[in-house]
Parts: structure tokens; sequence; C-alpha cells
């Protein structure tokens, strides 16, 4: 016994410290064990909860109109006129996304965004065909802010009278695309598409250092969240596991101005070259075949396509879509 | 023993039991990760203290300035990081600059540096736009429309305005981060160019090929011009190797390639291929060669016009 009057001995002292000493050395080897030295740079996949519902036209036909013209506007009611008007897209009380590329914090000028004179007049023949709320939204490289500002995106769309939706961290779910051997578990930015009866893909027609081109159904790229540059180097399964992740209701390409040298980015108005061309579809894989020849290459020269095509997205056969053509007066 | 009080054996039950479903939570937690922490892209880091490109004079900064590197250099510029990270990229410093009182009037200054003056030749003369007007800034630099690029040392520069008509505040912007220098690209410290006769190139022609030169996997590194004249046109090449053995060796295999893929042999050192003519032959350690000329003639002509008058060559 010790002077405090304990039964406390050497031994149960030695005992007592080899627990605590057990004790610290499993905290330890559990924490070891847990230690994740290379952060969260992988992709940490969440279990699948999202998909993308199907925004096409029930029943409606394959579409295809090209127009002619130096004004994207004018052009632009010209192609859905062709159609059949914005109406037969867009219903009375529909709300309505517009899915720009807004990827680049750059002026209009250089064509490496959709750009705003397009944005414009779409967000207004939406309005015009009785959608109750317009939206645009993109999840950039860049900057969201700063992209959708310095593009002139933000304040072309707001003018007209539609909402501007920057992505947030919340607003990113986890998606399995069905079949899908990339898009598994990966996030995707769908809190703007809640409540979203027409989405509607449009951007500018440009070349691409990685895939050839950027038309519209690499524009579905600006969706994906995560380290999503890892996809570059299967830069053609992804985009057409983009066109099965999302099903629009219809595509715009701009190719007024068409980005034939240094894509996606440009830098220079000599990296543009006037085509005068808007393409119309609800059919993307057909809208990006005629697009190609815009930047001189040859459908079969993008290797997405093909796949897009036998994953039965759209038709590569143009010619039997029957495009509407026109040329609108300058 | 000493026996424990059972007040004491709560609390210690308690405090276990409070670790246990600390540990529980956390575990559970890290099953179900938040995608967002895998959405948000990676941003630019603020450029390190000290470090911000300058001001020029007239122009105010839009904003402090962005740094990128191997890693995040695609969230600047997406798929075309691929052409510098080939290169050489070393960092990408960049910085909007405006014109004071027009705010529609901004531009963005971009310098890549990378990992060698060639490096830096590299994606400047492969990325060459069309409607060059040379500007005597740097080692070498041009305008195009609403744009100017230059390069010098290891960097290669961008400026690229939202309007255009803002050449002088772009060429205050290229000025900014270059000294004025002699447009004589024998300047260059990288000496391939200047063993490319200037009479008779093609304007905005001269390039450097880091790799995969004309298709034959082996050409790395060689400068190459266009030229034309009455006589017809072709581009000439040269590109210095380790050693002589190096250069033959890689002279014969580059004639072999071609005739493995269509070409016909002629009189030395010319070939026919898929209507245009080919030649190579060595001089000490260069390779100097001709692509695509339209004439036999033409191409044994340029090559016997080699090395230009006035060149003190190093075989």
């Amino acid at each position: 016994m010790n002077v405090h009057g304990s039964e406390f001995n050497r031994r149960d002292f030695v005992r007592r410290v080899g627990m605590a000493g057990g004790a610290t050395l499993a905290a330890g080897a559990l924490t070891w064990w847990r230690h994740d030295a290379d952060g969260p740079g992988a992709p940490m996949r969440a279990a699948a909860d999202f998909t993308f519902p199907d925004y096409r036209v029930s029943g409606q036909a394959p579409l295809l109109s090209r127009v002619l013209s130096d004004n994207r506007a004018v052009g632009l009611r010209k192609a859905m006129e062709l159609l059949g008007g914005m109406g037969a897209f867009v219903r009375r009380g529909d709300c309505v996304l517009l899915k720009v590329n807004a990827a680049f914090a750059l002026p209009p000028l250089l064509c490496a965004t959709t750009h705003p004179d397009l944005v414009s007049a779409l967000v207004r023949l939406c309005f015009d065909a009785g959608a109750r709320e317009v939206r645009i939204t993109d999840h950039p490289i860049n900057d969201p802010a700063s992209c959708f500002r310095l593009t002139g995106i933000a304040a072309a769309a707001e003018a007209a009278g539609a909402s501007v939706w920057l992505p947030e961290a919340r607003a990113f779910r986890s998606i399995r695309v069905p079949g899908a051997r990339l898009l598994r578990d990966w996030p995707v930015l769908a809190g703007p598409f809640a409540g979203v009866d027409r989405v509607i893909g449009v951007g500018p027609v440009k070349d691409h250092q990685r895939a050839g081109a950027s038309l519209s159904l690499k524009n579905w790229y600006g969706l994906l969240g995560g380290r999503r540059n890892v996809f570059h180097q299967e830069i053609d399964t992804i985009v057409s596991e983009l066109g099965q992740m999302i099903r629009p209701t219809l595509v715009i390409l701009d190719g007024v101005q068409s980005m034939i040298h240094n894509g996606p980015t440009g830098g220079s108005v000599s990296d543009l070259k006037p085509t005068r061309t808007l393409i119309v579809s609800n059919d993307p894989v057909a809208a990006d075949t005629l697009a190609a020849g815009l930047l001189g290459r040859a459908p079969s020269s993008l290797g997405y396509l093909a796949l897009a095509a036998a994953a039965r997205l759209g038709t590569m056969d143009v010619a039997s879509l029957k495009p509407r053509q026109a040329e609108v007066a300058p | 023993m000493q026996e424990t009080s059972p007040a004491e054996r709560r609390i210690g039950l308690f405090i276990l039991s409070s670790l246990a479903v600390i540990g529980v939570v956390f575990l559970v937690a890290q099953r179900t990760p938040n995608p967002a922490l895998a959405a948000l892209t990676a941003s630019a880091a603020a450029t390190p203290a000290g470090d911000e490109l300058p001001v020029p004079d007239g122009l105010i900064a839009l904003g402090p300035g962005e740094w990128y590197d191997a890693e995040t250099l695609s969230d600047k510029i997406d798929g075309r990081a691929e052409l510098y990270l080939q290169a050489g990229f070393v960092g990408l410093h960049t910085r909007r600059l405006g014109l004071p009182g027009q705010p529609e009037h901004w531009l963005e200054l971009m310098v890549y540096t990378m990992a060698s003056p060639s490096a830096a030749y590299a994606v400047f003369s492969g990325q060459r736009r069309e409607g060059a007007r040379p500007l005597h800034l740097g080692q070498e630099a041009y305008m195009a429309e609403n744009a100017g690029f230059l390069v010098q040392d290891a960097r290669y520069v961008e400026a690229v305005a939202a309007q255009s008509g803002m050449d002088e505040a772009v060429q205050r912007a290229l000025g900014s981060v270059a000294t004025n220098g002699s447009f004589d690209a024998a300047a260059s410290p990288a000496s391939g160019p200047a063993l490319l006769p200037a009479e008779g190139q093609v304007a905005g022609s001269l390039v450097l090929l880091k790799d995969d030169a004309f298709g034959f996997d082996r050409w790395d590194d060689v400068y190459a011009a266009a030229y034309s004249n009455e006589a017809g046109r072709g581009q000439l090449f040269v590109s210095r190797r380790a050693d002589e053995a190096q250069a033959r060796e890689l002279a014969d295999a580059y004639r072999a390639f071609v005739l493995e893929n269509g070409g016909e042999a002629l009189e030395p050192p010319v070939l026919a291929w898929f209507g245009n003519y080919e030649a190579v032959a060595t001089w000490g350690t260069w390779v100097v060669g001709v692509h695509e000329a339209t004439s036999a003639a033409w191409a044994r002509q340029a090559l016997q016009n080699w090395p230009p008058a006035g060149k003190e060559v190093t075989p």
C-alpha cells in the first residue's frame, strides 16, 4: 500500500500504461489506415442518384435547318421558321433551359463562346412561344462569374428576361449513364435542370485541339464536374457518352463565324472564318455532321460521331433528314 | 487493484461511447462523399506575391493576376494545354488590363514560361496567325487582328484584346514583358532559323517542329520555312543532331520512311512522293532537306543553295 492509502502497485501501473499505450497505438494505426495522402484529387464518387429526363418532343421526326446569314438573330429566326417555329418545340408554360458555351472568360469577338446576340434572340423566341421561364447555365472552365460577364452572355440573357444560373457546389449530383464506361458515378450540374421542361444546347462551331471539333455534342461537357480533364485522353468516348447522358429538345450551332484554327480558345479574329451558317436540329449527330464541313473536316475524321451514331443518338446521313435551307439577305 | 468508482466508470464509458459514435459518423460520411467536393474545378492560384505581371503605362489592372502550372493549365485553356505541355511547359502568368474609363476595352496578357528558348519558339511558330505584321519587340513578335504575339528567351507571350482597334494597347502590353529587340532571327539563341535563307522565304512561315515533323516520328527539333520563286515552291528544313553519325543515320531513316510510304527514288538526293518531291542531305551534324517541293529541280537547287551565303556553318 502506498503512502496515499491506495492499493496501486507496480503491476497495476504497468498494466495501465500498457493499456493506454495500446489504445494510443491502435488509434494511430487506425488513423494511418484511413489517411489519404493524395487528398480528394481523384474523383470522390458518390453513388449515382440522378438522371436527366428525355427532353425531346415526343413523337417528333428528325428535323434540321440550315440558314446562311451574317446576322445571328435574323438567321436564327429564319432557321426556326423553317422547322415550324419555336412553338413546335416549346409549349406555353414551359420552363426552358439554354445550355450555352460560356467556358472561357473571353470576349464575344473571338467566338470561343456562345455569342450574346444569339442568346438574346433565342431567349426572346422562347418567350414568344409562351415559355414561362428561361434559364441559362454552364459550368465554365474559368471562373463562372467572370465567364458569364466577359462573354456578354449574362447581360444579354438578363436583358431579354432570362435568368443566369451559376454553378454552385450544392447543384451537383452524381450520375451514371446506362452502358457508359466513363460516365459512372460522376458529378454533373443538375440543379438548374430542376423543373425544366425543354433543353436547348447552343454553341459556336469551333476547331478543337483534342476532339477535332467542338460542336453540339461536346457542348454538354460543360455539365460535368470533378476533374473532367481526365477524360481528354478518351475524348471520342466521352463526347459520345455525353450524347447518351442528355437528349435535348434542340441544338443550335453558330457558324456565322467558325473558329477554324487554334480552337477551342482561339485568340485572334484571324482564327475565324466567316462561314455565315446557322444549323438547328433535334438530331445532334446530324447537326455536328453538317457543321464539320464548316471547319473543312470530313465527318469521318471526328471519331465521336461514329460512336454517337452507333449508339443511335442520331444519324450522320444528313440528307435523310431532308434539310430545310434558306439564305437571308444581309 | 484499485477499484474504480461507479461515477468514474460511467464517465469513462460515456467518453468511449462518444469517441465510438464520432468514429462511426466519420466512416459513414466518407462512404457517401458530397459530389460537390469533386465538382468544383481547381481555380487558378493567385500570382505569387511580387511576381505579378507589370501594368504598362496608360493601362489599368482589372483585378489580380493568375498563375497556372502544368496541373492546372487545362483549367485555363482546356484542350490547348496539350500543345504547351508536350513542348515543355513550366507556368503561365495572366493578367487582365484595361483602358481607363472604357470598360469595353480590355485585354488579357498571357506569359507562358517554357522549359527552353526552343520550346518557346516552337509554340510561338506553331501557332503563327495569318496576316501577321512584324513588331520590333523581343526575339520575334507580330500583330494579328486584335492580338499580339511575342517570343523571347523561354517565354511565349500573347496579348489578346476584347475589341478591334486596340493595337497600341496590345503592343504596350507586349512591350511591358519584353525588351525591344532585333527582328533578325539570327539573334535567336537557337541558331536553326538563322540557317534558313531569308531570300525567297514566305513571310511568317518559319516554324520549329518539336516532334513528328512531316509525319516522321523521328524528326524532332526541325526548323522549317516555306519558299516560293518563279521556279517553284516548297519547304526547306534543317535540324542539328548530336553528331555526324546520328545526322547520317537520321537522313537515311527519313529516305527509307518516304520509300516505304509510296515514295520513289530519283537521282540522289531527290525522291518523288505523292506528286511532290523530297530531298535530304547532311552537312556535318546538320540534316538539311526539302519537303513537298513542286519539282525535282527546285528541290535539288534548294539544297545546293545551302548553307546560305555569308553564313558560317559549323558542320
